[in-house]
């Protein structure tokens, strides 16, 4: 659930950009009119009244930010293309039952995905590698280097499959520590950039009847992730579930036992978290970048990376960010003619990108921090400035039911004192191997 | 003694009126109050889920209105296309079967039922894939079929238990007369046992379209364009990834299941005409 | 000439079984497949594993959990949705005002989406914010966790159960007018009171659909989803969990696909175990009649 929430969050990393927006303008792939006809082999299928479908698969519908633009560019692109019929078979994400996902294994079961999807990538767009009806891009960018020049080479590495390029990133997250100054003041303490200022501002806050962080048990993998690098460090962070990681469950037991969290962190909802951090009824919240929008009106909220855990080897020089979803593009589009491929362009144009971006509330942010920018923002691009390593979430590159024995399904345990921190680890590891098999 | 008697039954009336207002109650209060709700923003609704809104607003009505790539009244024609097709569907399969599983003893029946159960239990997660392919074999891609047919599958095992266990309930007598007079089966089953059943095929046909009405996975998965799609989509819309907006998610309760209770409030007529008319017969 | 009539029985019943086998057995056939392998992330590649996941599953402390919770739930609907129910559709059955109002009123959570309706009680029992605290600090009273190890269950059975009470209700209503009101009239002559006239007569006439009924609310209660998924989640602890809930967390949001189908193997044994002997002892007599 709470991957969804994040594969969608707005770019606004200058260090993640997917695509340097300022130094390809000029090589936007002209979609001009219908130059070639469709090509009669695929007429019979495809076809209809001489156009040619495209079935295209996103989450840009309903409620979601990008569904207006969305909306507009594809009309926009069959206005241009009247040879074009663009079939929106997009999806909305993060429901009760995810529809979303549910859809993509259904079509991937029957061998009929859509031309063009975006969907997860990490650990959950494996099935979709595996299901061999995707292209590798890798020949498609050489052959046209000014259109594949414009996605950062980091972004594409990050979702390799063994160095086969099967999706291409589009929209990035980052997480961090976010805090509310002013609580801080308020009380006297200093700001949370190192572990013992954190130690101190719990105790404080727990005398006062105020929750330190807006975490829930129930949901508690932005915690753990970022508590897991504070602890790791850059080194340590691929060393999946190592012992190492122990000291940073134990820490987060530790608050626990300390009054740190809401009293009903068992069961609060992430949208109480939200609400309660941003009412200010709690100090600190562990969270991502989908949540700046909501809080950049207020200027004394912050972000910055977790610091240090004693012993630690994380710090301001390790954040998460990275893109969590990406473009599919199907091998029977491939093989029908070059349409599906001249939209897929299209839509990575640094225009069409742009555009999306601008919806996010967090426009494009290029190195320096624009001008007006919220305090909030600045705080943000300063954090991933500072990085010099920077890594997706964990629990995007294990097997979900590895993350969730020392997540959801081991943290209420381990706070509780029921289960330990090394319990928990040979846990996630022994099913981390019998699902990587 | 008689004085006695009378108080008596006065307050086991009261009592009686009692038990079924309270009742009552309990199942209106929570339509009020998603009522109530839709017209107040999703910040209200989680500070103070019971307060009156603030302002009336239609804000959230508008908002899932306009979801830019859904039209609301192909949205509702669809759905009356899937879910009666499913009702008329499943009605008649369903009442078939139970026919000649509530009507007739066969050695093994009681193995059947048995079977039905365990359909009855196989979860969501374990047909959605497997029939998503079976579905896209067939010639049924992209029309409404390729929901309705899982769909009516889906709700037969439940109908043929209630149906037979209703029929099962029904006296011989009749059919027995009838047989011997030569009837065949196909007409002891539309002349006799259908006409007595109604009450019960009414009640099936009810919770078959709700359910079919509000089965938003299926729909979603199996009809993947937008413009066949039901109107209950739109309840999975007001969510994203950045949580749920609670006033549009109370806004799209009201506007889907409002059509379902005027449905509901005329097919209950139906209901109690056929009752009387299987009353008169009788 | 029996045989006959019972071959077009026969062809009666075939629509419904080539659905079936099509929609329902062969997947059924394939989750069976599925629990003996080792089948992650909805992938094409199953294991097989022979009885593993069998193994880990009596081993699975949340397992026994989530079956004392779905014999919880087996009480908490027998008593209400069918005990309470039968009462309310009498009650309706012998009133003179307001017969459709009632009616048409029970029926009403039906209607109402589980997501509503689990968000509503999720509103209730909320520590900030929430209902029950809104009326304890009103009265002065200090805020509770409502929702904790102790009580999950049963606050999270509450909505589950309330829920469908309108259904059976209406069910057993339809049933009780379809009693020949000749029977009445000769039991009323008798100088019947109404309990008696219940008890003795309305429900034994009501027998096969009361057993279609509990079959089907025993069944359902292996079945049971979206409501607890909303309330608790099968939290704090798993204390919550049914095995419906822990099968779907394991499916979906966790990827086994392969201790899930065994999961819903285990359901699908124990639901119709359950029910056949219910239904024997329901129809015990009835058969040898």
């Amino acid at each position: 659930m709470k991957k969804m929430k994040k594969v969608l969050a707005v770019l606004a990393g200058s260090t993640m950009l997917s695509l340097s927006l300022a130094g390809c303008s000029q090589s936007a792939p002209q979609t001009g009119g219908a130059k070639t006809e469709t090509e009669a082999a695929d007429a019979g299928k495809a076809a209809s009244g001489g156009k040619e479908k495209i079935r295209v698969f996103t989450f840009f519908t309903g409620s979601d930010q990008w569904a207006p633009v969305w909306s507009e560019v594809i009309a926009e692109y069959m206005a241009a293309n009247p040879n074009i019929e663009i079939v929106d078979e997009s999806a909305p994400t993060a429901g009760v039952n995810d529809v979303f996902r549910t859809k993509m294994q259904a079509d991937i079961a029957a061998g009929t995905p859509a031309d063009l999807s975006i969907f997860y990538t990490g650990a959950d767009g494996k099935p979709l590698v595996d299901s061999g009806l995707f292209v590798d891009f890798g020949t498609y960018m050489k052959d046209d280097e000014k259109w594949s020049g414009n996605f950062k080479q980091s972004a594409l590495d990050s979702q390799k499959y063994d160095g086969v390029q099967c999706s291409l990133p589009y929209l990035g997250y980052y997480e961090g520590l976010f805090y509310n100054k002013e609580l801080f003041e308020k009380y006297g303490l200093e700001e949370p950039v190192s572990y013992d200022n954190i130690m101190k501002a719990i105790k404080v806050f727990a005398e006062n009847d105020i929750p330190a962080f807006a975490s829930s048990m129930a949901k508690p993998s932005y915690l753990l992730e970022l508590s897991i690098l504070a602890q790791s460090g850059g080194e340590g962070h691929k060393n999946y579930f190592d012992d190492s990681w122990a000291p940073a469950l134990d820490s987060i037991a530790e608050w626990y036992q300390m009054g740190a969290f809401p009293k009903d962190t068992m069961t609060i909802s992430e949208d109480d978290i939200r609400l309660m951090f941003k009412e200010g009824k709690a100090a600190m919240m562990i969270n991502g970048s989908w949540c700046v929008s909501a809080l950049e009106d207020n200027e004394n909220m912050r972000l910055i990376a977790m610091p240090a855990f004693p012993g630690g080897k994380g710090g301001e020089d390790c954040v998460i960010a990275g893109f969590g979803s990406g473009w599919f593009f199907s091998k029977k589009a491939a093989e029908r003619s070059d349409e599906t491929l001249k939209l897929l362009k299209y839509l990575t144009s640094p225009e069409i990108v742009q555009r999306f971006i601008a919806v996010g509330g967090s426009s494009a942010i290029e190195c320096p921090v624009p001008e007006g920018a919220s305090l909030l923002k600045k705080s943000a691009v300063e954090m991933l400035n500072k990085a010099s390593y920077t890594d997706t979430a964990i629990d995007s590159q294990v097997s979900r039911e590895a993350w969730m024995a020392i997540a959801d399904d081991g943290a209420p345990y381990l706070v509780e004192g029921k289960r330990t921190s090394l319990e928990l680890l040979a846990e996630a590891r022994k099913i981390l191997e019998a699902t990587s098999k | 003694m008689h004085e006695a008697g009378k108080g008596k039954e006065l307050a086991a009336r009261i009592l009686k009126y009692i038990i079924l207002i309270f009742w009552a109650l309990t199942t209106i209060i929570p339509l009020l109050w998603v009522l109530v709700n839709s017209f107040k923003t999703s910040e209200e609704i989680v500070k103070n889920g019971v307060a009156l809104p603030a302002a009336i607003q239609f804000n959230n009505y508008k908002t899932i209105m306009s979801y830019p790539d859904l039209s609301m009244s192909r949205a509702f024609i669809n759905s009356f296309i899937i879910s009666g097709s499913v009702v008329l569907g499943v009605v008649l399969i369903a009442g078939l079967a139970a026919f000649s599983l509530g009507r007739f003893r066969f050695k093994w029946t009681k193995y059947a039922d048995a079977v039905l159960i365990a359909c009855l239990l196989v979860p969501s997660f374990a047909t959605m894939i497997p029939n998503f392919v079976t579905i896209s074999k067939l010639p049924v891609r992209g029309t409404h079929a390729a929901a309705v047919i899982p769909q009516i599958a889906g709700n037969l095992c439940f109908s043929i238990t209630l149906l037979t266990g209703f029929m099962r309930s029904l006296p011989d007598e009749l059919d027995e007369a009838a047989i011997i007079d030569g009837a065949s089966p196909f007409y002891v089953l539309t002349h006799i046992t259908m006409p007595l059943s109604r009450p019960m095929f009414a009640t099936v046909g009810i919770m078959v379209f709700i359910w079919s009405y509000n089965d938003l996975l299926t729909s979603m998965v199996y009809l993947s364009q937008r413009s066949k799609q039901p109107v209950c989509v739109i309840l999975s819309m007001v969510s994203n990834m950045f949580g749920t907006d609670y006033g549009s998610m109370m806004a799209a309760i009201i506007v889907t299941i409002v059509p379902l209770l005027v449905l509901y409030v005329i097919s209950q007529e139906q209901v109690i005409k056929g009752l009387t008319a299987g009353a008169v017969k009788g | 000439m029996k045989a006959k009539r019972q071959r077009t029985a026969l062809l009666f019943l075939l629509p419904a079984v080539v659905l079936l086998l099509c929609f329902m057995i062969y997947p059924l056939g394939k989750t069976i497949y599925y629990s003996f392998t080792a089948w992650y992330n909805f992938s094409a590649v199953q294991t097989f594993i022979g009885l593993e996941n069998y193994k880990d599953l009596i081993r699975d402390p949340v397992v026994k959990t989530a079956l004392r919770n779905t014999a919880i739930l087996m009480a908490g609907v027998l008593l209400f949705q069918i005990g309470f129910a039968l009462i309310l559709a009498i009650l309706v059955d012998g009133v003179r005002h307001c017969f459709k109002f009632f009616r048409t009123i029970y029926f009403f959570p039906i209607v109402i989406s589980a997501t509503a309706i689990g968000l509503m009680f999720t509103l209730i029992y909320k520590y900030e914010y929430g209902l029950l605290n809104y009326f304890i600090t009103l009265f002065g009273g200090e805020k509770q966790v409502w929702i904790n190890e102790k009580t999950s269950i049963y606050l999270a059975l509450i909505p589950v159960v309330w829920q469908y009470v309108g259904f059976y209700f209406v069910i057993f209503l339809t049933g009780i007018s379809n009693i020949s009101s000749d029977i009445y009239e000769s039991a009323m002559l008798d100088g019947i009171r109404p309990v008696q006239k219940a008890v003795y007569i309305t429900v034994p006439m009501l027998r096969s659909v009361l057993t279609s009924s509990i079959v089907l609310v025993v069944s359902g209660c292996f079945k049971v989803f979206d409501i607890i998924f909303m309330v608790t989640n099968g939290g704090p602890l798993d204390s919550s969990q049914l095995l419906s809930t822990y099968m779907y967390q394991k499916a979906f949001a966790r990827g086994n696909g392969g201790y899930a189908s065994s999961i819903a193997i285990v359901m699908i044994v124990l639901g119709v175990a359950v029910t056949s002997v219910l239904r024997k002892m329901l129809q015990g007599g009835e058969e040898d009649a």
